[in-house]
Order: structure tokens, then C-alpha cells, then sequence
């Protein structure tokens, strides 16, 4: 049980180090291509300093990353911690936290400003280092390719994902001068080339790893790989009304960067969950491995054939069972809280206080696991000092519970805070990401991949529930307008699917 | 620029020299000898288990539960090739046998399971 813990904690340091990774060679490349040549000393200072602190912050993932695996070869396979340290996968982090270091050292120096390609070597020895440790270096067959594939998926991200915050800090230094406009352009001319080349790499990548639509739909890694996809598509349509604002920058001005600025705020939340995805992923086996553990489209369909929500305990209650009506009942509240928003949004004022729905999730918490407090012997976080599941379980169910009441304050004007209502669609992409690491115990792979396909569905139509209400609150009048029917539409999805699982 | 250029291409290269051996992935077991659930004869066993990837053999473990419930653990021998963990046992008598394997792979990734095998008399 510990071990189901230990992998989601393991995967959210690789989601970090993912997201620090980004910033940190999208921030070099943004330095090189945009602030150096064409934007201000104020700007050049600032994004000099970025990505001298996400250098540290790469530093620090790295160190977390291998941590995790270190902690399970010694304590729970013996091994000494010298030979522990001296495993491939540790150096491959100690070098890639020496990259960080040389380059955010290179940073303070004078030439970085002058020549901010210096920091490039440093760069692509980080980069490498992380291949040195993916599924494509482990491969019997083929290595050389699929490695040099990731490598340049791996760039490609970085540099156009990675360069967002940068962009943002762009528009708000120099807001309304030429040099912003000249920045905005030149960041679409390097963006663009980027999500080419990482649509190519992660085509590629996907054919060689997945291998078949049977897999895409069949396994975990399968269904990550198509949320994935559905991110992907997500990304573009922003990316895309960045691209067409930027062409009209010089006509629209000030409307164009404020219309640039929420697609890129969003596009941003969307990215970083992209980048869960993607860490989620490695701890997947490719399922080209395990073809015999394919779950069929017979065996989908029938566990997520819709069917009427399970909203009492039958008589014979099963674990299974108690968990399916816990599930089915959060669906139902999800689902109202997803239609009043609706109303809200189409003008019903009563509807605002969907937000006190959210309360309902502390019965789900206390229901959320049978033998633990107050329905059984265990206590409120599980048997023997807290089971990771029940943990998760208890934690992810209350936490809503909190955002709910302050969303509710915030929308009825008990609570004046404007800045405090950006913490429900960060809590909402927030948990999404937390749904994409999240880990049943369950040691049958069929079994496991039945149940964590819908968390992989509610964790993608959560983070655009999130990116949505983002969207609403930060985009142009044009943006809010859609937005705001958008993200309730993806609440009430997240309820139907949630109403519709069973185990 | 020239001196950029080639620091560009000397990192990585760099990298790899003073780097460790290559490290290994996320293994998946593709078949083990004996099979789990398999049955067979009393005496020494040669054990075998094929991954879908590269692994660490040296730092990964095999612990053999014993039908009365001791427990040894087995030294990993080098194999031909590096998905596939070997180890010798001997003198096997008959009961129902476990085998639990850790295997580091590559990134890090452990990945822990067990095979049953039954030992019967020659």
C-alpha cells in the first residue's frame, strides 16, 4: 500500500520536473529569440532571472525525482546507499541537476546577456539526461531511434510550452509598445515550428509505443496517450487564436494582448496538466509490451455502458458496491452542481449558490472507505497509521468541500477578494492533475485500467472545467462570453461520468 | 558562435562519457522460468525471468518462499542479455514454492510481482 503512495508521489516529482525542465530551456530559448534580440533591458533582466529560478527549481526536482526510488532500493530492497547512488538512474538525475546548476550559473554572468546561446549546452545535456531515463533508452530493439524521437519531443514542448510564462511577462513589461508586438510575433514564428515537430515526434512515438487502436483503447498507457491527444487539440485551438490575435496586433492593440494574454494564461494551465499526463505515462508499460493485458472494446463498453446511477446500498453490500454508490452519488452532485452553473450562467439568479453543493462531498469523504472510521475498526486515514488509498480517497473528497464554501462567499459578496476567485479553477486543474496520478490497489492490470480509465476521463474534463472558469475570469469579453457556458458543460460531463462508474 | 557550436555538441557528448554505463527502464515480465503456475520436479532449478526492457540486475532481488515458510534470497547471476535475470537454486524438495522479484529498470521505475511454481517428486 505504501508502494501505491510512493509511485504517486514519484510521479508528481516527475510532473515537476517536467514543468521546471519547460520553464527552464523554453526561458532560454525565449532569451535568445525574443527578449535579447528584440525586447528591453527591464525584460531581459527579468527572464534572466526566470530562468536562473527555474534552474534551481530543475535542481530541486531532479534531487525529488530520484529520491523517490532511492528511498524504495534501500529501505525496502537492502541495498546499501552507496550502491543505491551509484545506480545509472541516480547519476542520469545527479548530471541533469548539474546541468541545471551550469546553466543557471551561466545566467549571472555578464556574457548570458550578450550571448544568451551559451546557455544552450547546458541545455541540451539536460535534455539528455532525462532520455537517458525514459522508456526509450530501455528498449531491446530500436533504441537510437525512439530516443532521438523523444529528445526532440522533449524540446519541442519545452521550447514552445515552456516559453509561455515568458510571453506573458513579455506583454506586461513593455504592454502597448512595438517591442511587445514584435515579441508577441516572434514568439508565434518559434511556437509554431514547435508544435509541428512535436506533433510529428509524439505520432511517431505513440505508433511505436501504443502500436495498435485496440491498445489506445485498451491499456492505461492507451488512454493517457489519447487524453493526451485531446490536451493536445485543446492547446492548439488556443494556440491558434493566439496566432490569429498576433496577426492582428498591430490593428487591435491592446484589445489583441489581452486577448493573447488569457488564451496563453490558459493554455498554460492546460500545458501543465499535459505534463502530469506525460509523467503519468512513464510509469506506464508500453502496451506494444503487454499485449495479453488489453482490456477489449467489449470489456470497456460494458463497464462504462451508461446505465442507472447506483444511489443506495443494495443489501448485500461488497466493497465494490460501496464504492460504486460513493462514486455514483458524487456523479449526481457534480451533475447539479454542473447544471446550475448553467442556469446560473443563462441568468437564473438563484442558481449562484451551486457552490454549497460542494458540502455534500464530507458524507462522501466519511463514506469513502468501509473499514475505516466511523463505518469500521480503522481509523479516519485507514489501518495501521493510513492507507495511501484511503488517504487519497479522504483527502480528495474533502478538499472540495473547503473550495466550495469560499467560491460560495466570493459569488454571493460575503467575501470581497477578487484575487481569491482564480482559487477555484486552480483547484480544479489542480485536482485534475492529482487525478491523473492518483493509484488503485488493485493487482490485476485489466481490472486496475477498467476503473482508472474514467479517473483518466474526469481528471480531462476537470482540468478544461478548470481552464474554462480560467478563461472566463482573465480572457477578453469575447472569451468570457464562451467560457462561461463551456466550463459548466465539462462539470456536468465530470458528473455523468462519475454517475456512470462502477467497480 | 563557432565556440557555442561546439560546446553545443561537446555537452552531450560529454555527458555520455563521464555518465554511467546506460541506465535501464520500466520492465514488464514477459515470461519467467518456471512459469507461474507451473510444476516441476524436485532438484535444482535454474531460474529465468525475461523482461520487456532493460534492467539492473545488479541491484534488483529474488527472495524464494519455501513451503514452510523460510525464506531465501537468490543472487542474481549476469545474463547474456540484459532483460533477463538469472539465478541458481538447488535441491528444491516438493511443496509449493513463491518467488518474488524487485527489479529496478532504467528511470528508476521498481516493479515488484511473484511467481507461484509447484515442486513435485522425480
Amino acid at each position: 500500500m505504501l508502494v501505491a503512495l510512493l509511485d504517486t508521489v514519484a510521479t508528481i516529482f516527475d510532473a515537476l520536473l517536467l514543468c521546471a525542465q519547460a520553464a527552464l530551456i523554453g526561458g532560454a530559448v525565449f532569451v535568445l529569440l525574443a527578449a535579447r534580440p528584440l525586447g528591453t533591458e527591464p525584460l531581459l533582466r527579468r527572464s534572466l532571472a526566470w530562468v536562473q529560478l527555474s534552474a534551481g527549481a530543475v535542481i530541486v526536482a531532479e534531487a525529488l525525482s530520484a529520491a523517490s526510488p532511492l528511498a524504495d532500493l534501500v529501505g525496502d530492497m537492502g541495498l546499501g546507499l552507496g550502491e543505491a547512488l551509484s545506480a545509472p538512474f541516480a547519476m542520469w538525475h545527479g548530471l541533469g541537476a548539474l546541468s541545471a546548476l551550469a546553466a543557471g550559473v551561466l545566467t549571472r554572468t555578464p556574457l548570458a546577456r550578450r550571448r544568451p546561446a551559451i546557455l544552450l549546452p547546458p541545455l541540451v545535456a539536460l535534455v539528455i539526461t532525462g532520455v537517458m531515463t525514459s522508456h526509450a533508452v530501455s528498449r531491446i530493439d530500436g533504441r537510437a531511434a525512439l530516443s532521438l524521437a523523444y529528445f526532440v519531443h522533449v524540446t519541442a514542448a519545452s521550447v514552445w510550452i515552456g516559453g509561455i510564462p515568458y510571453l506573458l511577462m513579455a506583454i506586461r513589461t513593455l504592454a502597448g509598445t512595438p517591442a511587445c508586438r514584435r515579441i508577441v510575433r516572434r514568439f508565434s514564428a518559434v511556437a509554431a515550428p514547435s508544435v509541428a515537430v512535436l506533433l510529428l515526434s509524439a505520432a511517431w512515438l505513440a505508433r511505436v509505443n501504443v502500436g495498435s487502436v485496440a491498445a489506445l483503447i485498451g491499456s492505461q498507457y492507451g488512454a493517457l496517450v489519447l487524453a493526451k491527444i485531446g490536451f493536445l487539440g485543446c492547446l492548439l485551438l488556443l494556440g491558434l487564436g493566439n496566432l490569429r490575435a498576433g496577426r492582428r496586433i498591430e490593428r487591435d492593440g491592446a484589445k489583441a494582448l489581452r486577448r493573447i494574454g488569457g488564451f496563453a494564461e490558459t493554455e498554460l494551465a492546460v500545458a501543465a496538466v499535459v505534463l502530469v499526463a506525460a509523467a503519468s505515462l512513464t510509469a506506464q508499460p508500453p502496451p506494444v509490451d503487454t499485449p495479453g493485458d488489453l482490456v477489449s472494446a467489449a470489456q470497456l463498453w460494458g463497464r462504462i455502458e451508461p446505465r442507472w446511477p447506483m444511489l443506495w446500498d443494495p443489501p448485500m453490500v461488497t466493497s465494490a458496491a460501496w464504492s460504486t454508490v460513493n462514486h455514483n452519488v458524487s456523479g449526481v452532485l457534480v451533475l447539479i452542481i454542473g447544471l446550475l452553473a448553467l442556469s446560473h450562467r443563462a441568468g437564473w439568479a438563484p442558481a449562484r449558490h451551486w457552490p454549497l453543493l460542494l458540502a455534500g462531498f464530507a458524507g462522501i469523504a466519511l463514506r469513502s472507505d468501509t473499514d475505516c472510521w466511523p463505518w469500521g475498526p480503522c481509523g479516519f486515514f485507514g489501518c495501521g497509521g493510513g492507507d495511501p488509498e484511503v488517504i487519497q480517497h479522504r483527502l480528495l473528497t474533502l478538499i472540495p468541500v473547503g473550495f466550495g464554501i469560499m467560491e460560495w462567499t466570493l459569488r454571493t459578496g460575503r467575501w470581497k477578494r477578487p484575487g481569491m476567485t482564480y482559487a477555484f479553477p486552480l483547484f480544479c486543474t489542480a485536482g485534475a492533475a492529482l487525478l491523473l496520478t492518483h493509484s488503485h490497489n488493485i493487482s490485476d492490470i485489466r481490472q486496475l485500467y477498467l476503473v482508472e480509465f474514467s479517473h483518466v476521463g474526469m481528471a480531462f474534463f476537470g482540468a478544461l472545467a478548470g481552464a474554462g472558469r480560467w478563461l472566463e475570469l482573465r480572457g477578453d469579453a469575447v472569451a468570457r462570453r464562451w467560457a462561461g457556458w463551456f466550463w459548466p458543460l465539462c462539470f456536468i460531463l465530470v458528473g455523468l461520468i462519475l454517475a456512470d462508474y462502477r467497480e | 558562435m563557432k565556440r557555442i557550436l561546439i560546446a553545443t555538441i561537446a555537452a552531450p557528448v560529454l555527458a555520455a562519457v563521464v555518465a554511467p554505463a546506460m541506465a535501464e527502464a520500466h520492465a514488464v515480465l514477459v515470461s519467467s522460468r518456471p512459469a507461474n503456475g507451473a510444476t516441476v520436479t524436485a532438484g535444482a532449478e535454474d531460474i529465468e525471468l525475461r523482461f520487456d526492457s532493460r534492467i539492473d540486475a545488479r541491484r534488483s532481488r529474488l527472495r524464494l518462499r519455501f513451503p514452510d515458510g523460510r525464506e531465501v534470497v537468490l543472487k542474481p547471476a549476469a545474463a547474456s542479455t540484459p532483460a533477463i535475470m538469472t539465478a541458481h537454486v538447488g535441491d528444491l524438495g516438493p511443496g509449493a514454492y513463491t518467488l518474488d522479484y524487485q527489479v529496478l529498470a532504467i528511470d528508476g521505475h521498481i516493479t515488484r510481482g511473484a511467481i507461484g511454481f509447484t515442486v513435485t517428486k522425480r
